[in-house]
């Protein structure tokens, strides 16, 4: 294979050559707003640590905080939760893996390689940089991305001048009203990081989910079992990004479409109507358990989950309601 | 003529007490029915042999009924036992089915609500997999994934 044929490497290639274009710029002591966003994909060489929230304003405030670790593009999420609850995620830069300490087990998560794809992002926003502003204590540049086609959301994003990190970054509706917003509390760039955070722990158990990656709709097809209908009717600038394949816990096949605008993504996911679980939201697993039935979707503002023929729908995203219900209606 | 009653009728014909109708009746049968056919043959030769043995007459008449008499009850006595044992399982085998099965139901529901698993769910939902499709990405929405962990300091 050539340099220009592995895909890793032809995406470093033009990464490099936008930078390059960008540094006469630089030189003059002003940047583009294109070369902010590369610099925020080739940042990976550095270590920090940082305190984040994520806030979600709809429908009701939600929010959640994290300890983030990052080294050399290796990422640890520790999340705390009441009652004892709490989510570590780390990835050791080949794979993502959730960690469940009670039971000293690792899930491994399908990688998924949808990266920033900057012609998607030029054909559906208008992007600029607005005036500099401060957050966590460091000078930022903001990014302000506005959708060509007006019913997508809006984008603002606060980047490190220094070390080209988000450190704020909000999802606005069409009106500007914030959606969602991630902010960095407080980083810090001299910490000492240790290798140690972003691998399992030694003596725990690895266990794969149930997820295939990176398909051809054929493929997808050819395991699940039944025809995949693509919807009619996805929000203007959006294009399948990815297909998938993933199973209930009763085994029954679910295929994921990924549809992005560059910015955003909409997954859409389509399993037969009837869970083929041979005792339906039960299953027997060292003593009778109670499993999550299949037919239960979480009620919430970004998910819309319908039954179109004879399939069950499931749209996740940031689209309205409605939106999500017409992407739903539209899988014929 | 059926075979049940034929049967019954062979020893009669063994020894030449059978007559009339029955008696040409069981001949016919017997010329059907090889298994009357070999027992008929056993009688008679067991009969043969019989007359040739002759009539003995027991030394003390009554002690052998005595223990004709006893012999008798001793085997009447463990028949009974084993007919009281059938009797008791055929009333009872429906009701302790019954009761077995509702056993094993109210067992599997109370296992079922029995809480927490001692071995997780490996399945991830929905929402999970949609943040994981854009982890690699800076501007992706990966960091939602703590949104289904109530919020405290880590």
């Amino acid at each position: 294979m050539t340099i220009w044929g592995d895909r890793r490497m032809r995406h470093l290639v033009l990464v490099s050559l936008l930078l390059s274009i960008c540094g006469l710029a630089v030189a003059d002591g002003k940047i583009s707003v294109f070369e902010v966003l590369s610099r925020m994909v080739v940042a990976r060489s550095i270590a920090y640590t940082a305190t984040v929230e994520t806030i979600r304003l709809k429908p009701q405030t939600i929010s959640a905080t994290a300890l983030l670790y990052f080294k050399g593009g290796k990422k640890r999420l520790v999340y705390g939760g009441g009652f004892g609850a709490s989510l570590v995620i780390l990835d050791d830069g080949k794979s993502v893996y959730r960690l469940h300490p009670q039971w000293r087990l690792a899930v491994r998560m399908p990688i998924f390689p949808q990266r920033l794809n900057f012609e998607l992002l030029r054909r559906n926003y208008e992007i600029k940089l607005l005036e500099p502003e401060e957050v966590a204590g460091r000078d930022c540049y903001v990014i302000f991305a506005q959708p060509k086609h007006p019913d997508n959301p809006k984008r603002k994003v606060w980047v490190d001048k220094v070390h080209f990190v988000v450190l704020r970054d909000e999802l606005l509706d069409s009106d500007g009203t914030p959606i969602r917003i991630f902010v960095v509390r407080s980083i810090n760039f001299n910490a000492e990081v240790d290798d140690d955070l972003f691998s399992v722990p030694p003596g725990w158990r690895v266990a794969n989910a149930p997820y295939r990656p990176n398909l051809s709709l054929e493929e997808a097809e050819r395991i699940v079992g039944f025809k995949v209908k693509l919807p009619k009717f996805v929000p203007e600038g959006y294009q399948l990004a990815g297909v998938g394949v993933t199973y209930c816990s009763h085994g029954t096949p679910i295929v994921h479409l990924q549809y992005s605008d560059g910015f955003n993504t909409i997954s859409v996911f389509e399993r037969p109507s009837q869970c083929q679980g041979l005792f339906g939201r039960f299953r027997f697993r060292w003593g009778w358990r109670r499993q999550q039935p299949c037919d239960w979707i979480p009620q919430d503002d970004f998910v819309h989950s319908q039954i179109v023929g004879n399939l069950r729908v499931i749209v996740i995203g940031h689209p309205s309601q409605a939106i999500m219900q017409r992407i739903a209606e539209s899988v014929q | 003529m059926r075979h049940e009653k034929a049967m019954q009728l062979l020893a009669d014909y063994a020894v030449g007490r059978l007559k009339g109708r029955a008696k040409i009746a069981l001949e016919q049968h017997i010329s059907e029915c090889p298994i009357c056919e070999r027992e008929l043959k056993a009688l008679q030769q067991t009969e043969k042999l019989l007359r040739g043995v002759g009539l003995v007459r027991p030394s003390d008449p009554k002690l052998m009924l005595t223990r004709i008499r006893s012999a008798t009850t001793q085997t009447a006595r463990v028949s009974s036992r084993v007919w009281q044992w059938r009797t008791f399982w055929s009333y009872l085998w429906k009701p302790a089915i019954g009761f077995a099965l509702l056993a094993l139901v109210v067992a599997a529901t109370l296992s079922i609500w029995r809480q927490p698993p001692d071995h997780p769910d490996l399945s991830v939902s929905y929402e999970q997999y949609h943040r994981l499709v854009s982890w690699s990405n800076p501007l992706g929405n990966w960091f939602e994934a703590g949104l289904s962990v109530p919020n405290t300091q880590p």
